[in-house]
């Protein structure tokens, strides 16, 4: 990947627990400043040409590593890649300079209409070539290498060919581009599907993961079972907990970031549980030192 | 083994239509049944369009209930979807679509009361610009000043309409005034919405005033905005108006004769 050395260098984002910035907490970060070590943006949310988003992410900028985690881009979709939105996503690239930047493993639109959704894809050869292609082609303007996220999910396609986590492997070999391994949604997938999260873990390159995410589901109970829906709505799981630490095993430690999108907490509840990665993550780097 | 293209054209019309079984028989089942898994991704389109529409709806929420504002995106959500990956410009055809929703028919004032929270929107996202430079002016004779056009701060919007659509906005804020002194007969309003630093405002106008300010975004002189305003106002106040809409950023520049036209609002 040739990422353009005259760009400015951004600040890194280091091994540590970041949290999402939502807006209900721009006035309490800037007033408290609390102590975390990094936060992360849904770029767009900052599309617009001014207005509070973007006065309070310049403010929060100046005090915090940032990253941008997109949920738009829809690589997946067979529609035209949006140059519109790559172009604005560059734009703000070059204004915000975040540390890391990335996308998912999924598609959200078809025909123009957009499910603004991370939908799932068949994991087939065609799937997998229009992927990486479409990887390529946002690396190559963005000018950096992106990390792609792997999904949760609630259906799978009976024409996929090729385990998830193989699939993701490959893209990231094909395309160069590093990992966001999101572990509460291997664990939902994994509840959902059957297969072992162990499994997945083990598929991917160690050196490509560049971010790990941490979120809260919810266990649906129906006649029929259980299903496991990816709401980031509340805490981190106690089962995906145990998951991190053996995240932790095979990857060391990594940026690891707390979401939260909807029934947003107080920023306390966020930086308890981005406390609660930290400790986890010092205390399984004091096992292996 | 259909194409991706044709996989998601066939879980799109599933996913927004329960009335299609498109997609179904490509799904694994297992414990759910196919068209349940289908119904999940339904459920978060639906969903999350809807808080969509609500953080950008607030006051038509509150004036019709959580339930009547559940039925109406339900309805609006497929003949109008998100056409982008971001979520801007969702939504800016329900004013429109209320209009024409017959369960809302006996709300007559909800289109315009949509009309000023898309506005509230816009204003809320516009570009920041520079107040009004006086020395703009600098060299421009006095008696042509009636030829000037005027450009207006991006974030403004002037709706006029015939029920008081400042009034019930008002009354629907966290500190706005007891909704039992809200008089629907009292007529209609014109109102100014606009962002000022980080603060969007929503003001209602006088009838000269609006006259005034609805001729400028059209793109019209001075002199013609005037005698618009005096025609609707006969004590309208040329020089307080001016000033008042210069130092609140309403007006950022002015083009003088020749030079072509403003920049019209939202």
């Amino acid at each position: 990947m040739t990422a353009a050395a005259s760009q400015p260098t951004p600040d890194p984002i280091p091994a540590r627990a970041g949290i999402g910035l939502r807006a209900p907490h721009y006035r309490d970060l800037l007033e408290r400043r609390p102590e975390v070590g990094w936060l992360e943006v849904h770029p767009e949310n900052y599309f617009g040409d001014g207005g509070p988003p973007l006065h309070y992410l310049e403010a929060l900028r100046g005090h915090y590593p940032l990253s941008f985690h997109g949920v738009g881009m829809s690589f997946g979709s067979t529609d035209p890649l949006d140059t519109a939105h790559l172009e604005r996503l560059r734009s703000l690239i070059g204004r915000f300079e975040p540390g890391l930047v990335s996308e998912h493993l999924s598609w959200g639109s078809i025909g123009g209409v957009h499910h603004n959704d991370l939908l799932p894809l068949p994991y087939t050869e065609e799937a997998l070539d229009h992927f990486c292609r479409r990887v390529e082609q946002a690396q190559e303007f963005l000018g950096r290498t992106l990390l792609v996220e792997n999904p949760s999910s609630y259906l799978r396609f009976r024409h996929s060919t090729i385990p998830e986590w193989e699939f993701l492997a490959e893209v990231a070999r094909r395309t160069g581009c590093g990992l966001l391994l999101d572990v509460n949604n291997v664990y939902v997938s994994a509840r959902n599907h059957g297969f072992d999260a162990g499994t997945y873990l083990r598929a991917l390159p160690v050196e490509r993961v560049g971010e790990i995410h941490l979120a809260g589901h919810t266990v649906k109970r129906h006649p029929e079972g259980e299903i496991l829906i990816d709401d980031h709505g509340g805490r981190v799981s106690d089962p995906v907990w145990s998951l991190y630490a053996a995240t932790l095993e095979r990857f060391g430690r990594r940026p690891t970031l707390i979401e939260w999108d909807t029934r947003i907490p107080p920023l306390a509840t966020l930086l308890d549980e981005a406390g609660r990665a930290e400790k986890i993550a010092e205390r399984h780097h004091a096992l292996v030192t | 083994m259909p194409s991706l293209r044709e996989l998601q054209t066939a879980f799109s019309r599933e996913v927004f239509d329960a009335g299609r079984c498109d997609a179904r028989g490509l799904v694994i089942g297992g414990e759910f049944a196919p068209e349940a898994r289908l119904a999940i991704y339904r459920n978060n389109l639906y969903i999350s369009l809807r808080e969509a529409l609500a953080s950008v709806y607030p006051v038509v929420e509150q004036l019709v209930g959580e339930a009547f504002f559940a039925a109406a995106a339900r309805a609006f959500i497929p003949l109008h979807p998100s056409r982008s990956g971001n979520l801007h410009a969702f939504g800016a055809a329900f004013p429109a679509f209320l209009a024409g929703w017959e369960p809302a028919a006996g709300l007559p004032y909800l289109p315009d009361t949509a009309r000023v929270e898309w506005a509230w929107h816009h204003a809320f996202h516009a570009a920041e610009a520079p107040a009004f430079e006086p020395a703009r002016l600098a060299g421009l004779a006095p008696e042509r000043y009636g030829d000037l056009r005027f450009v207006f701060h991006p974030s403004v919007a002037i709706i006029a309409s015939d029920w008081p659509v400042g009034r019930i906005w008002a009354a629907h804020q966290p500190d706005g005034p007891a909704i039992d002194s809200l008089r629907l007969e009292a007529g209609g309003e014109s109102v100014l919405v606009q962002r000022r630093g980080l603060a969007v405002e929503v003001m209602g106008l006088e009838a000269g005033e609006a006259a005034w300010l609805s001729v400028l975004a059209a793109g019209g002189t001075l002199e013609t905005a005037t005698g618009s305003a005096l025609a609707a106002e006969p004590g309208f106040d040329l020089n307080a108006c001016l000033q008042r809409h210069l130092q609140r950023t309403t007006l950022v520049d002015a083009t003088p004769p020749g030079s072509g036209g403003g920049t019209s609002p939202h």
